[in-house]
């Protein structure tokens, strides 16, 4: 039994969200900001990997928690002005997975469809991020 | 019912392969006859549980085992139809004791092959150190 629900549950490799927003305490801008109040979005779900984007009043993180590594990464950090000044675009790579450009520095990152209805869905999204 | 028995006599008995021209209803015949055959093996594993404290089948047995025997029972009817309408096996002792044994772990086989084909051709994100 215990090989049938290994075979199904594939969410417990992974790093809760709580754990996820109390990664950013590790990045090198991180600026003593409230994690409690911090949001995040998950925008890429695989069986291995998922994407987060954490904001806290001052800085947006973009985390990615693989299930076969010891702990999630942080892949980038920027301040939430910045961040949100950035043209967010999307574009497709396969049916699943498209591509999404934050900015000109952070650009072709994998983003999972079916998390969003559609792009405004995922700009909203993005958007009430930053709110 | 009288057809079902001597089809059943038939095959476990006098070890015959059971068709059209000795049983009216061969796929029904070895349907039942999986589902026996999968609730004897759940007895048997219940049986090498009690002789020697684990089970061959990694079932935990104890309440849950009416459960199994059921379960196993009514997975391997199924089974054993849906074989026989894919025409994959001829209705005999040895197809029986095949699916009634086995068609757990051939299917969770199939199905971790899916999954494993699946999961291999998923994207990945790049995971880079943190800017």
């Amino acid at each position: 039994m215990a090989f049938y629900s290994q075979l199904f549950d594939k969410s417990s490799d992974f790093r809760s969200e709580s754990e996820i927003k109390n990664l950013v305490k590790k990045s090198k801008n991180y600026k003593n900001e409230d994690v409690a109040n911090s949001k995040i979005l998950n925008f890429f779900n695989t069986s291995k990997q998922r994407s987060y984007l954490v904001t806290t009043d001052e800085m947006v993180y973009c985390i990615v928690d693989d299930s076969r590594k010891n702990e999630a990464k942080i892949n980038w950090s920027m301040g939430k002005e910045l961040f949100a000044s950035q043209s967010i675009t999307l574009k497709d790579k396969t049916v699943r997975t498209g591509l999404v450009n934050f900015g000109e520095k952070h650009k072709n990152w994998l983003y999972t469809k079916s998390i969003f209805n559609n792009e405004d869905n995922m700009k909203n999204s993005i958007s009430k991020l930053l709110s | 019912m009288d057809n079902l028995l001597s089809g059943l006599s038939l095959m476990f008995f006098e070890l015959q392969i059971v068709n059209q021209n000795n049983n009216e209803n061969p796929v029904l015949v070895f349907s039942i006859a999986c589902s026996i055959v999968g609730a004897i093996a759940v007895l048997l594993d219940l049986t090498f549980y009690v002789l020697r404290g684990r089970s061959l089948f990694d079932l935990n047995h104890g309440k849950l085992t009416v459960v199994f025997l059921i379960a196993w029972s009514f997975g391997a009817l199924v089974i054993g139809w849906v074989g026989q309408l894919a025409s994959i096996f001829v209705v005999s002792v040895s197809a029986t004791v095949l699916v009634g044994f086995t068609w757990p772990l051939i299917i969770t086989k199939y199905l971790k092959t899916k999954a494993d084909e699946e999961y291999a051709s998923e994207p990945e994100q790049e995971i880079a150190e943190e800017e």
